[in-house]
């Protein structure tokens, strides 16, 4: 990868806090400092997004990349009336969305030819297994992962991404009311695992 | 005001999501001072949703630094660059078109009373569409196309555009149903287009896949 100056992305992070769009038109023009700064400034923000989706740190990394190729490519989209943040995590919301279609695609055929040939599936451990969780945080975890992608993206972008309502429905481009609906549906289920737990 | 056990686990829920007025606020803090079920209530779903955020940041929230990311676009130009590569391509036609002409006299002799003629004609130098920067491109051959879906665009709208069908347009892009998502990408094998003909895309990019190939006489 190329090595920029840092003093050139500097003034032009600079530039950007002043004036967002500034920084759009710039890469438009093939200002490749530009495109680093932007990269920089935002790709820690798409990881962290596509990594509480798919949960799969290598295959988050695979979906940050794809979402800063597919944003610079259809850059000259973008409108300036949104904002660039929630433009730039439509896009990985999509890539990440469509990883999980293939996993399961991938999961579907992997469990077929398992029952066919009476294979024993194995599945690894991937390192984010590895964190400790207390048995109300299992459970609650537990309750997370089954819950159905539509509620489980907005659960993340509220509570781990801490976004407002209007942010998520932009990014999801669905009504306000509509994820005001999938919050109150997603949070009275985790509470009822954990109510269950403490024998409510 | 009176509001009942229902309303009240409403109105925590868009206090969840800080949607409440200040005179829902009010309300639903008048009816949690005399309601303790509805006041455990309210304290079991901040307890979740504390444990829940922590939960999340401890799985997720711990990014490895820095990611190899390496974005790696198409080079521009420079203006002097390309009117250097306009030259070496008129040049080069220019080489192989007397090339030609020496070979076929070779073969074929000189002929009498006048100069050899060119029995081909030199191609056209073609333009390279893959890095324009606004939205009209030229497309010269058949390909894939790459469509980045806009707001309000439907399959059977796409279809029409490219003269691609339908079922084709779902199965290059395994979609299930008629559903797109706005961003989302699609792959359109499209022979439909005129060769000289341009589009005039609002708001829509349209990059060909396959980059135009330059035909040499007689290769």
């Amino acid at each position: 990868m190329k090595v920029f100056p840092a003093s050139g992305v500097n003034k032009l992070e600079r530039m950007h806090e002043a004036d967002p769009s500034w920084l759009v038109s710039r890469c438009l023009a093939g200002d490749e400092n530009a495109i680093e700064c932007l990269v920089r400034r935002h790709e820690a923000g798409v990881f962290k997004l596509a990594f509480s989706i798919v949960d799969d740190e290598a295959e988050a990394i695979e979906i940050t990349q794809e979402t800063f190729l597919s944003a610079l490519r259809s850059l000259i989209n973008y409108r300036e009336q949104q904002s660039f943040k929630a433009w730039l995590y439509t896009i990985a919301v999509n890539h990440s969305r469509s990883h999980l279609r293939r996993r399961r695609a991938r999961e579907r055929l992997q469990t077929t030819l398992a029952a066919i040939f009476r294979l024993e599936v194995q599945k690894q451990a991937s390192p984010e297994e590895t964190v400790v969780l207390n048995e109300k945080e299992a459970v609650l975890w537990k309750a997370l992962s089954e819950l159905d992608d539509k509620y489980r993206i907005v659960m993340v972008l509220r509570y781990l991404h801490e976004m407002q309502v209007s942010e998520i429905a932009e990014i999801l481009s669905i009504p306000e009311g509509t994820i005001h609906s999938r919050l109150h549906s997603a949070r009275e289920t985790l509470r009822k695992a954990l109510a269950h737990l403490n024998g409510e | 005001m009176q509001i009942t056990h229902e309303e009240a686990r409403r109105l925590i829920h868009f206090d969840a999501d800080q949607a409440l007025k200040m005179d829902q606020k009010s309300i639903l803090r008048l009816h949690l001072k005399d309601c303790v079920e509805c006041r455990d209530y309210a304290n079991s779903m901040a307890n979740m949703t504390s444990m829940l955020s922590s939960t999340m940041e401890k799985k997720w929230g711990q990014p490895q630094h820095p990611l190899p990311i390496a974005v790696r676009l198409p080079k521009r130009n420079s203006r002097i660059t390309e009117s250097l590569l306009l030259a070496t391509r008129i040049t080069a036609v220019g080489v192989m078109a007397i090339a030609l002409l020496f070979s076929v006299r070779h073969v074929t002799g000189p002929v009498e009373g006048g100069p050899g003629t060119l029995p081909v004609s030199a191609p056209p130098i073609p333009t390279p569409s893959i890095q324009s920067t606004n939205t009209e491109v030229l497309l010269q051959n058949c390909g894939q196309i790459l469509y980045v879906v806009q707001p309000e665009d439907t399959i059977e709208g796409i279809s029409r555009q490219f003269s691609v069908s339908k079922e084709e347009i779902m199965a290059a892009n395994g979609l299930d149903d008629d559903a797109l998502q706005v961003g989302r990408e699609l792959m359109i094998a499209s022979c439909a287009v005129q060769p000289t003909g341009t589009f005039h895309a609002t708001g829509t990019l349209y990059t060909p896949f396959t980059s135009p190939t330059i035909s040499t006489p007689g290769g």
